[in-house]
């Protein structure tokens, strides 16, 4: 496909093809049935009836063999279908910073980095590993290979863990913006712009929550998204973060982000909402009947299910009741 | 100059009405089907049983190049070129029935396209909730209805010229 505009005729094939792959994506019934299901294995049949695999050990280890597993399938399958086989990296970027990050910590902390590491990213973990050890980062991509030099020596100087997660973040948020841009879809650039709010207005309530000023934001902010965030670098103030995102689509989450500031409910409440609003964004895909929307829409409804699963799962091992593992439950693709 | 005045004689024009009928209305119709099929074949690898379906969708927009073919062979019949005796017409007969192809001609390239659009997106229907095909189906049966006026004008032209 180089040389000439990808068109939307060139995903009729791909695109008829997810919309049928889309009625095996686990609706929000079924999984709180997951949920109520009397026992684990119960609630594991319920999965495997839709297409999952067969979970053999009722444990987490097995769960996320599951998990990967469909991931790995997912991703693959998209690959194979877009005419431009970059397509899924936007979703798979931060995997690879999740690594990186894992990886820069464990040089400080002489831990094992091994069973925090996730083999879905771009790059496959023996060849971060590598590039970090021989100091070459060439094989990274300009803007992570300036990040982990960047991060390195920050978290060298003053070994404070979170100005690493801070600059890896932005770096990641950028890179997926550029990424998005040069696939040229202006629904996946509307996705990673709103992503980029949402993470913008979760980092302000957080750290408004923890006493800090509005000069730390300036380090954390991530720019390129669709809201304005110059006025919280003033002044972090619940008032402010609702009104700087009360006409933007994040304007629900914002309001219980403040809520939460105030001490009326819990964090989680914000991170639910943000979750929902993004599902909903990449919901419009679901009206578009050819084109790279629907495997976009897919791939973003397959980690949303995949993040679904694992909390239902988690709540069913660690023995919550179904109404608090509903509760945690996003907004489903289906 | 002979070339010139043999290019203009009402057999080429005419002639070329048929091949403009044929060839633009046919296109749209191979475009349209390749559209239409290329959306079944994503629903048919996950699920073989919509065959059916698929194609019929499918074949909607095939008709256009079958209109085309019929004023085509309309005008060739008309001139003797079928039946092996061709009928000597003026430039301006010649013309008239060029201009009576067009309209299956263009209308015939542009709705089987669009038709064919219309068929791929109702592919997702069926993908997802294939007991509505026969709602589904009206979609792009609708973009029908501007071919079929478009060979009732061609065909109307073609009776009302005298040859």
């Amino acid at each position: 496909m180089t040389g000439s505009k990808i068109k939307d005729t060139d995903y009729l094939y791909a695109s008829a093809r997810v919309k049928s792959l889309e009625r095996g994506l686990l609706s929000r019934e079924r999984l709180e049935r997951m949920s109520e299901a009397k026992t684990i294995e119960d609630a594991l049949k319920l999965l495997s009836e839709t297409g999952w695999p067969e979970i053999a050990a009722p444990g987490m280890a097995g769960v996320e063999d599951a998990l990967s597993g469909r991931r790995e399938e997912a991703f693959t399958l998209i690959r194979s279908l877009a005419p431009d086989k970059r397509l899924p990296d936007v979703f798979l970027i931060k995997y690879d910073y999740h690594n990186l990050k894992t990886l820069l910590k464990s040089e400080a902390t002489g831990e094992n980095p091994d069973p925090l590491l996730i083999g879905a990213g771009r790059l496959p973990c023996p060849e971060l590993k590598a590039a970090l050890r021989e100091e070459d980062f060439s094989g990274l991509g300009q803007i992570m290979a300036q990040s982990a030099a960047e991060a390195r020596d920050v978290l060298a100087r003053t070994q404070d863990p979170q100005l690493l997660d801070l600059i890896l973040d932005r770096a990641m948020h950028e890179e997926m913006l550029e990424m998005a841009a040069s696939l040229g879809s202006d629904y996946l650039l509307g996705y990673v712009r709103l992503l980029i709010d949402s993470v913008n207005l979760r980092v302000a309530v957080r750290l408004r929550r923890m006493g800090k000023g509005a000069e730390i934001l300036r380090y954390a902010a991530i720019g390129g998204g669709t809201v304005s965030i110059t006025r919280l670098l003033g002044d972090l103030s619940p008032d402010v973060i609702e009104s700087v995102f009360n006409t933007s689509a994040l304007a629900p989450a914002a309001q219980a982000g403040v809520a939460a500031l105030r001490g009326e409910s819990g964090l989680a409440a914000m991170d639910l909402a943000c979750d929902d609003i993004l599902l909903r964004y990449l919901k419009k895909a679901k009206y578009v009947a050819f084109g790279a929307e629907p495997l976009i829409g897919y791939l973003g409804a397959v980690e949303a299910e995949l993040t679904a699963v694992r909390t239902v799962m988690a709540g069913r091992l660690a023995e919550l009741s179904p109404e608090m593992i509903t509760e945690r439950l996003r907004e489903t693709y289906v | 100059m002979e070339w010139i005045s043999n290019l203009f004689s009402g057999t080429a024009l005419a002639l070329l009405g048929a091949v403009l009928a044929t060839f633009l209305a046919g296109t749209g119709s191979a475009k349209g089907v390749g559209i239409a099929g290329e959306a079944a074949a994503g629903v048919l690898t996950e699920d073989p049983g919509k065959f059916g379906q698929t194609l019929l969708l499918q074949a909607l927009p095939g008709t256009q190049g079958i209109y085309g073919f019929i004023i085509a062979f309309l005008i060739l019949l008309k001139i003797g070129i079928i039946g092996g005796n061709p009928v000597a017409i003026s430039t301006g007969t010649g013309f008239q029935l060029l201009l009576a192809s067009l309209p299956i001609s263009i209308v015939g390239l542009t709705s089987g396209i669009a038709q064919g659009r219309a068929s791929a997106a109702c592919m997702g229907v069926i993908a997802k909730r294939p007991e509505e095909i026969g709602k589904a189906m009206m979609y792009p049966a609708m973009v029908e209805t501007y071919a079929v006026l478009s060979l009732l004008i061609s065909f109307l032209m073609w009776m009302g010229i005298n040859v």
